[in-house]
């Protein structure tokens, strides 16, 4: 293509470039155009959903024997080592009160980090502390810690008087549903709750999955990205 | 809110629970593989590319929003795209040529829950790809399943690149319009 590349010949190539089918210096230029070109953008979202709805033209094929089993082994070889990429958020301080709110809402189920915004705000770690509902842990020394049901269905964790750990290591929350007096009974069941380091001895983790009446609350540290289960002694628990 | 089937087991994974991970491969498994099969001619590294796909979701799960479609399709399109990745890669692989160009009959081995989720959509896209001109449907397969840029798609196909360009911009276009006929 020469230099004096004209909208035309742009729009010519928009469906190869939707389509996978354009060398990479070329979807460069294309990329350009059609950030900048309404109509050749519109073309392409719509000509995008097109194509992709060819996936659904491929037969379904059984797998071979034993592939759930290969695919399991791989993944639970992974658990220990591979941590699950949490999205961070990153507020104003002053905008903190509001980020409880906002962080439930879009986290869609994912446990959040949120103590950078947080953890400044003493006001906000002290009064969901003392709420009523919840559940309280304690741990060695100061640290205290509580899950808290929110009135539009989410949680959050907070805690504070935590001691920094090492960085092949992280605090993991633990979330008990059953009857859980001995947290390794099988009539107890224990959620992952997320995994969290402390700022300030300050950690606070929000949710947006719905509440489940949890019996029972632990934080435990575990090998950097955290465990299936937990492998330690809790540092934290509730009654 | 209610919670759809996919955003339930995108939640169980988020939670690492690996039980709702071999749920996802029991429902998808034949659309994971049969995609890896048709893009990249070697069984082993078909069943390479569908493991990927699925230790993919268990490492990520965050990367499918159940709000822009279903589970069934983001785990279609991830395993394309790392099967056109390895056969672009591995240049020395004989690529699929022929067998690309013949529509796969749906296997009899197939669970009734996977027949009966996945049949109407893709008999409809199936139906519209057949309403293609022949080479139109060639260019489109060539380079979406195939990974081929237009340049190779004129070069194996022995036409002129512009050609190939028209092919799938004509090709597209018609599909799109089939498609909307469906909708409405």
């Amino acid at each position: 293509m020469s230099a004096m590349e004209t909208h035309g010949e742009f729009r010519e190539l928009v469906a190869s470039y939707v389509i996978g089918a354009v060398p990479e210096d070329e979807a460069a230029r294309i990329r350009t155009h059609i950030s900048t070109c309404a109509e050749c953008r519109a073309e392409a979202e719509s000509l995008a959903r097109v194509t992709s709805s060819l996936d659904l033209a491929v037969a379904p094929e059984a797998v071979p024997e034993g592939f759930a089993d290969r695919v399991m082994a791989r993944a639970s070889a992974d658990s220990v080592s591979r941590p699950v990429p949490r999205r961070r958020w990153t507020l104003a301080a002053a905008l903190a009160a509001a980020a409880l709110v906002a962080l439930a809402a879009v986290a869609g189920g994912a446990w959040l980090d949120a103590r950078s915004d947080l953890a400044r705000n003493e006001r906000i770690i002290a009064a969901l502390l003392d709420s009523r509902d919840g559940l309280n842990l304690a741990g060695a020394g100061d640290a205290v810690g509580k899950v808290v049901p929110r009135s539009e269905g989410g949680s959050v964790f907070v805690a504070r008087g935590l001691e920094p750990v090492s960085g092949d290591r992280t605090y993991q929350l633990w979330l008990m549903t059953g009857s859980c007096e001995e947290p390794t009974a099988p009539s107890c069941t224990i959620r992952n709750g997320g995994t969290f380091r402390p700022e300030d001895g300050i950690a606070v983790l929000t949710s947006a999955r719905p509440w489940r009446g949890y019996s029972r609350a632990a934080v435990t540290i575990e090998p950097r990205g955290g465990s299936a289960r937990p492998t330690t002694d809790p540092v934290m628990i509730s009654a | 809110m209610d919670r759809s089937p996919d955003a339930a087991l995108a939640d169980r994974l988020m939670q690492r629970e690996e039980a709702a991970l071999r749920e996802v491969i029991e429902l998808h498994g034949g659309v994971v593989y049969g995609m890896a099969r048709r893009v990249v001619a070697d069984p082993n590294l078909a069943e390479e590319v569908a493991q990927d796909t699925f230790l993919a979701l268990w490492r990520r799960p965050g990367a499918f929003d159940p709000l822009r479609g279903t589970l069934r399709a983001f785990l279609a399109a991830v395993a394309r795209n790392k099967a056109v990745d390895l056969v672009r890669r591995e240049e020395s692989l004989r690529r699929r040529r022929e067998s690309l160009l013949v529509e796969v009959a749906a296997s009899k081995d197939l669970s009734e829950n996977e027949q009966v989720a996945a049949v109407d959509d893709r008999e409809e896209v199936r139906r519209a790809l057949g309403e293609l001109s022949d080479v139109q449907r060639e260019a489109v397969v060539l380079a979406y399943f195939g990974g081929r840029t237009y340049r190779e798609v004129a070069r194996e196909l022995d036409i002129p690149e512009g050609t190939a360009k028209t092919r799938l911009r004509d090709g597209l276009i018609r599909l799109r319009e089939v498609l909307a006929g469906y909708d409405g």
